[in-house]
């Protein structure tokens, strides 16, 4: 008889346990989920960072297609082999294979 | 009893409760919710950028760049003389100053933005614009200032790396009745529609900061850009044209000037220019008559440049042959009450067929359409394509109407012949001679080769429209081009070593009912090299001053500009 209830007393001691461990872990977890949510929850400004730095590098990549095509347009080409010294070609001179003297081997 | 008043009185309020949560909980929930939503989620905007334009080459010739429309709050800025003060620095070097600003200019322009920009800082209104199109340099520099209550909106211009260069065939992009961003004229104008981008949708949850939550609503509706134009015209030959008309019409005194050029055996244009002409990246700076390209939308008298046609009809009825001898050009011809004469009052008796081409023989034309009769001479005409539209994609083409068939006079007939009395635009003549270099063949003139959107390219094919002469036809009145450009008024200016096809045009203008002799347009349409054409080109001076014809103004316009393409298309000469 003693040794039943010492077995019924060991037995009710460890469903306390296992129910204290179980309320210890949703506890934990519960906090861990409130924090967790917090944490990403204040990632706003990390997000507005990354798209800012995102588009700002978009708008640089256009500004700087176009600023090519204006340095390759012809009308400033025109004007920098100019001031380099190039000048316009006005007379061609065609030559022919027959103008040209073939010297045999 | 008292329990029963205390009982009912608290039924009563409890049900006052229900009432008034179904009221808020159901009733107004939608109303609730939305606003709930409106505090909780951000729209925003992503922008579409308009398509591009592209040479032939794949070169730019429009393409959008972010420009900032910099806004203030005015309730929330504190110190608002500073900040005036700054902005109205960074504002002025910001704009384009083309000549030198003496620092007194400078000092007073600085004050009056600064007097503004104040002055817009101190309404009482939670939002204003201060400054459009800023650039991203510029901004920055604001941005390091870290004003309070100062923001940016990001918007997409149009941006043109040629500056005013192609400006009637590419048109500008203004605003419509709602502020939305529309093409008009020109290729932005036709194709709207495709270079038009669609913007995106961001809704996403915010924090009480209005910052973005990580782990909230987040939804893309992507931006779709507009599509891109590749076109037909050449850069090279678009940027010599355009130098060559400029010369021209400062040196002979025109009041415009137009140039077209164009591949005969496909319809591409590949070069396309008109004088005066205007900035498209800043068309409120520019009067209105100059947005609509002439060459394209002006009706004109052809004047002899016409003549290649008739003459092409007539060969091709068998009616006549290049040696066939013209019996009424002897003198002047009466007819109906009006005289028609010679351009110089000189007669050939027995002309030819290519002398009246060569020396431009109002009376020798007026011989072959009276062997054409109004019936064929009306159906060459429209089968040339007068009288409707060339079906050309830039937006606004006109065709001059053409009087019905019934009521042509015989005086109507013999005028036509040498292109007065019958109205056509710049474009729809190039076309029409562009078919003589073609084998008779009639070709749909285009601006676009292809366009590409993100599922792929879409390329436009050539369209033939009719078959308007034989070949042998054609290869007769080319024949008959090429000695009217060696041994006519042209000769003068034809290039050495080329076979040049082309005629002279030198047409009176009608001043209120009659002809002015001191008024003209002066053309030259030709092509070459006339064996196997490369390209067809039309020139046209409006009312030149240094000389009213045409041999003396466009001519040497065309064959200048023939020179740089045949040196560019490395066409060496046929001939010693």
């Amino acid at each position: 008889m003693n040794t039943i209830i010492e077995h019924l007393k060991t037995q009710k001691f460890h469903s306390r346990k296992v129910i204290a461990t179980g309320i210890a872990l949703l506890l934990i977890m519960l906090v861990a989920e409130i924090w967790s949510l917090n944490r990403l929850a204040t990632f706003g400004t990390q997000i507005t960072k990354f798209e800012s730095a995102s588009a700002a590098l978009r708008m640089e990549n256009e500004m700087l297609q176009n600023k090519t095509a204006e340095l390759t347009s012809l009308n400033t080409i025109e004007s920098h082999a100019l001031i380099l010294g190039f000048r316009p070609i006005h007379s061609i001179e065609y030559i022919s294979a027959n103008d040209v003297a073939l010297v045999g081997h | 009893m008292r329990f029963r008043v205390i009982y009912s009185c608290l039924l009563l309020a409890f049900l006052g409760i229900v009432l008034r949560l179904w009221f808020w909980q159901v009733i107004q929930s939608d109303n609730l919710t939305a606003k709930a939503e409106e505090q909780r989620i951000s729209l925003r905007t992503v922008l579409a950028p308009r398509g591009s334009i592209l040479f032939n080459d794949g070169s730019v010739l429009a393409s959008v760049q972010p420009t900032f429309l910099i806004f203030a709050q005015p309730k929330i800025i504190q110190n608002k003389e500073l900040v005036a003060d700054k902005l109205a620095q960074y504002f002025w070097a910001d704009e384009l100053h083309l000549a030198p600003v003496s620092e007194e200019e400078k000092a007073k322009e600085i004050e009056n933005l600064r007097a503004d920009i104040k002055d817009k800082l101190s309404k009482d209104l939670f939002w204003v614009s201060l400054q459009r199109k800023v650039t991203l340099e510029t901004k920055q520099k604001i941005e390091r200032e870290n004003f309070f209550g100062i923001g940016f909106d990001t918007q997409l211009e149009r941006f043109y790396p040629e500056g005013s260069s192609s400006a009637h065939l590419l048109g500008f992009v203004g605003a419509d009745k709602y502020g939305e961003p529309t093409g008009y004229f020109g290729v932005e104008g036709f194709y709207d529609g495709e270079l038009k981008g669609k913007d995106g949708l961001i809704t996403q949850d915010k924090d009480a900061q209005g910052l973005p939550i990580l782990i909230g609503t987040y939804k893309v509706k992507e931006a779709k850009s507009g599509k891109d134009l590749t076109l037909t015209v050449d850069r090279t030959i678009q940027h010599i044209v355009e130098e060559n008309l400029l010369e021209g019409i400062q040196k002979y005194g025109a009041k415009s000037a137009s140039a077209i050029v164009m591949d005969p055996k496909t319809g591409n244009i590949i070069g396309l220019a008109s004088y005066p002409n205007y900035d498209p990246g800043k068309p409120a700076d520019f009067p209105t008559e100059f947005f609509k390209d002439p060459i394209t939308v002006d009706g004109y008298e052809p004047g002899s440049t016409f003549k290649v046609l008739v003459m092409a009809a007539g060969i091709n009825e068998h009616l006549v042959t290049p040696d066939t001898q013209c019996d009424i050009c002897a003198g002047p011809i009466n007819l109906g009450g009006f005289t028609i004469r010679t351009w110089n009052n000189e007669y050939n008796p027995n002309s030819t067929m290519s002398d009246v081409i060569i020396h431009s023989d109002n009376t020798g034309m007026v011989f072959v359409a009276k062997k054409l009769g109004i019936d064929k001479m009306y159906d060459y005409v429209t089968k040339f394509g007068f009288g409707k539209l060339t079906g050309i994609d830039l937006q606004d083409e006109y065709a001059p109407d053409l009087r019905p068939k019934n009521d042509w006079k015989e005086i109507d007939l013999a005028t036509s012949s040498f292109g007065q009395g019958i109205s056509a635009t710049a474009l729809q003549i190039v076309r029409a001679v562009a078919s003589l270099a073609n084998g008779g063949v009639l070709m749909e003139p285009h601006m676009v080769k292809s366009i590409k959107d993100d599922k792929g390219v879409v390329v436009i094919n050539p369209r033939e429209v009719a078959h308007v002469v034989t070949a042998e036809t054609a290869k007769a009145v080319t024949e008959m081009m090429v000695k009217a450009v060696e041994q006519g008024e042209a000769k003068f200016f034809r290039l050495k070593g080329y076979r040049v096809a082309g005629k002279t045009g030198t047409a009176q203008i009608p001043v209120a009912g009659h002809y002015d002799a001191n008024k003209t347009i002066a053309s030259f349409v030709g092509f070459a090299p006339a064996d196997d054409p490369k390209f067809v080109m039309l020139v046209r001076y409006d009312q030149p001053t240094a000389s009213i014809y045409g041999a003396e103004t466009a001519a040497p316009t065309f064959f200048n500009i023939a020179r740089q393409i045949f040196t560019y298309y490395n066409i060496a000469p046929t001939e010693q």
